[in-house]
């Protein structure tokens, strides 16, 4: 039966999703499978999990072995009952232990698997109870009046221990089911909330090895290898040594890149390196029409940046200022330090900012990978320097920020 | 003998084809080796080769937008560092064209294909050229709305609107105006990028006039014609490159 009940659970699974689309256009009529479909809906998927998780683990011998279990434990509850109060009968206390004992039960795991609307209908359920207290007192009262004809007098003086009696009984079924409802509550906001962090974890590492990759990508198009083949090979037919000295650099620049791509922070003396080797390569490549510097102060030098941000300056200044202009210019990369801020900027004479539409991709990348590692802490910006374009890194005092783990 | 105007904006890169040139083409003459699309275009009008190599990104002018302005004028090779994209579209519109880093066994080949094409002329790349300046990256120039232009000890702002034309003094260009004129220090190649090609036309290798201050063209003789303008007494020549604007 339980494992008719597994299937079926799963087919409601099923049958909730299109329950939930079908809902915004006509409410469904009422079926208990339709009630126990739009029950399962409300449910949060961790609340189904787990539920599912209960009911495949009790199915089929287990179940009646659990329930004959129960029944026993119940029974003898009841004996003991019989033998402490003389009131019932052998049978009565027996059963009565047994529906008490299910009913708290059932109670129990309606709390445990639904906690959520037994957390939200508390003051409902606390009202009910009073309810029933209230009826089930005036109600034995009645009985007491008309069918065992007791004087009424008795029955006043009979009536607050009536409702003690209720009140006692409601309690003790109210209370198991709050109990339960409040543990599972805490247990289950600690999961969720463990959940949410994983989730946001991966998401972020998720983000930062895309964001890498793509400024990899960027780094290594082919435009850029094969124009940089083209000037090697040229180099070296003519017998220049130059060739040899470009094809270091080139080297030393895709090494770099290659192996940063697998690190979230390098130092920024690393990242000045790479830089630097970039620039000559482009150097070589665009003769006088392009001159730079680099200055980084020694007590930076170790200072961790995440990878690959100065870089992507740089190229960006080669692409969207000094080779679309006519004359070239100059690149200009130095780090300081302003109030406690370290400060990175990559400033070009080139074209400026108007001449270049959509500096884009690269750019955004830089910014996905300062929120990511900084949060609001860093913030990359851009000014007309006339001629040409400043970008500028403000990095927080102590650049260690905690990153999270690359995936 | 075959004159080769050739556009590559990286040292390099023009040495090995200089190089390969010389090499697989002996014969053919190279009038001039550009290194961005101006001097390309400015000196295509100078020298009026039969073949222009062109590299398609390059500062000023693009490849593309030189080989618009070329037109039928000359046979056009594209050399390119676009990938798949750009190769798909040259294949499809039967354009002539080399990957960049250029190897000599495929230069051979394209050589051996233009000495073939020599005797017929050019053809007129129009529509395709359109439809790569579209498609490729790259953003065509700002257009001027403003020139900055010394008169005397002041900075004179001039609306392109109004300027009647442009002509070349050298380095300077100079700027007439209806009532006044002033110099501008861009050379014209390199301003002319900036100018609305449908307002301003190229006449000469040294002048564009604004079309709206055309009052009429005159013919002097059989190849030669001449502008007169509204608002004006110059009359500016038309060199036998641009007469083809003018007729019907």
């Amino acid at each position: 039966m339980w494992r008719r009940l597994v299937d079926w659970y799963d087919d409601v699974d099923r049958e909730r999703l299109a329950a939930e689309q079908k809902q915004a256009q006509k409410r469904m009529r009422f079926s208990p499978r339709g009630y126990l479909v739009g029950r399962l809906a409300a449910m949060t998927p961790l609340e189904r999990t787990e539920m599912r998780a209960f009911c495949v683990l009790h199915q089929g011998r287990r179940l009646w072995l659990t329930l004959a279990a129960l029944a026993a434990g119940f029974s003898l509850a009841g004996v003991v009952l019989h033998l402490t109060l003389d009131r019932f009968t052998w049978l009565g206390a027996i059963l009565t232990a047994n529906v008490i004992g299910f009913t708290l039960l059932s109670g129990a795991i309606t709390a445990w698997f639904d906690m959520r609307s037994v957390n939200k209908a508390k003051s409902r359920l606390v009202l009910y109870c009073v309810g029933g207290v209230v009826v089930g007192g005036l109600a034995s009262a009645l009985i007491g009046v008309l069918i065992q004809s007791l004087p009424l007098s008795i029955v006043v003086e009979r009536l607050p221990r009536m409702f003690v009696s209720a009140a006692v009984g409601c309690a003790m079924g109210l209370a198991p089911v709050l109990i339960v409802g409040r543990i599972r509550r805490r247990r289950h906001e600690k999961l969720t909330r463990e959940l949410e962090r994983k989730a946001e974890a991966e998401r972020l590492a998720r983000e930062l090895s895309e964001a890498k990759l793509r400024m990899l990508r960027a780094q290594i198009e082919p435009h850029f290898l094969f124009n940089t083949l083209g000037a090697v090979q040229q180099l070296a037919t003519d017998g220049a040594p130059r060739a040899a000295a470009l094809t270091a650099d080139l080297i030393a620049f895709l090494r770099a890149s290659f192996s940063d791509m697998r690190r979230d922070q390098v130092s920024l003396a690393n990242e000045f390196a790479t830089s630097a080797a970039y620039l000559r390569v482009m150097q070589a490549r665009m003769g006088s029409r392009l001159s730079f510097s680099l200055d980084l102060p020694e007590h930076l030098a170790p200072q961790q940046v995440p990878s690959m941000l100065v870089l992507t300056l740089v190229e960006n200044a080669i692409k969207h200022g000094i080779e679309p202009s006519l004359r070239g210019g100059a690149i200009l990369v130095g780090a300081f330090e302003e109030d406690g801020k370290t400060i990175v900027r990559v400033r070009d004479t080139g074209v400026g900012m108007r001449a270049t539409p959509g500096d884009g991709a690269g750019l955004d990348n830089v910014r996905r990978r300062l929120a990511l590692a900084y949060g609001e802490q860093a913030s990359l910006s851009l000014h007309d320097a006339d001629p040409g374009v400043s970008a500028e890194i403000v990095l927080p005092p102590s650049a260690l920020a905690a990153l999270p783990e690359a995936a | 003998m075959s004159r080769i105007l050739i556009a590559e904006d990286e040292p390099l890169m023009r040495e090995r084809l200089v190089g390969l040139l010389a090499h697989c083409w002996p014969e053919a003459e190279i009038v001039l080796q550009a290194e961005n699309g101006n001097d390309a275009w400015d000196g295509y009008l100078e020298h009026e080769p039969d073949v222009v190599f062109l590299d398609i990104l390059m500062p000023g002018l693009s490849g593309l937008e030189v080989a618009e302005r070329i037109g039928d004028g000359a046979h056009v090779v594209f050399v390119t560092a676009y990938d798949q994209y750009a190769v798909e579209a040259f294949d499809a519109g039967a354009v002539d064209y080399l990957l960049k880093p250029v190897q000599a066994d495929r230069l051979e080949r394209a050589v051996a294909r233009i000495r073939a094409k020599l005797a017929t002329p050019p053809a007129d790349l129009g529509d395709l050229l359109r439809h790569l300046k579209t498609a490729l990256p790259g953003a065509p120039l700002d257009k001027l709305k403003w020139l900055k232009a010394t008169v005397g000890r002041q900075i004179r702002l001039i609306d392109v609107d109004e300027v009647l034309f442009f002509q070349s003094d050298t380095k300077y260009t100079r700027v007439v105006l209806p009532d006044s004129e002033a110099l501008v220090r861009t050379p014209l190649k390199d301003l002319l990028g900036g100018l609305d090609r449908d307002r301003f036309w190229q006449i000469h290798r040294g002048t564009l006039v604004n079309v709206g201050a055309i009052a009429a063209v005159e013919r002097i003789d059989a190849e030669r014609m001449q502008v007169l303008l509204r608002g004006c007494d110059e009359k500016l020549p038309v060199s036998r490159t641009f007469t083809h604007l003018f007729r019907d």
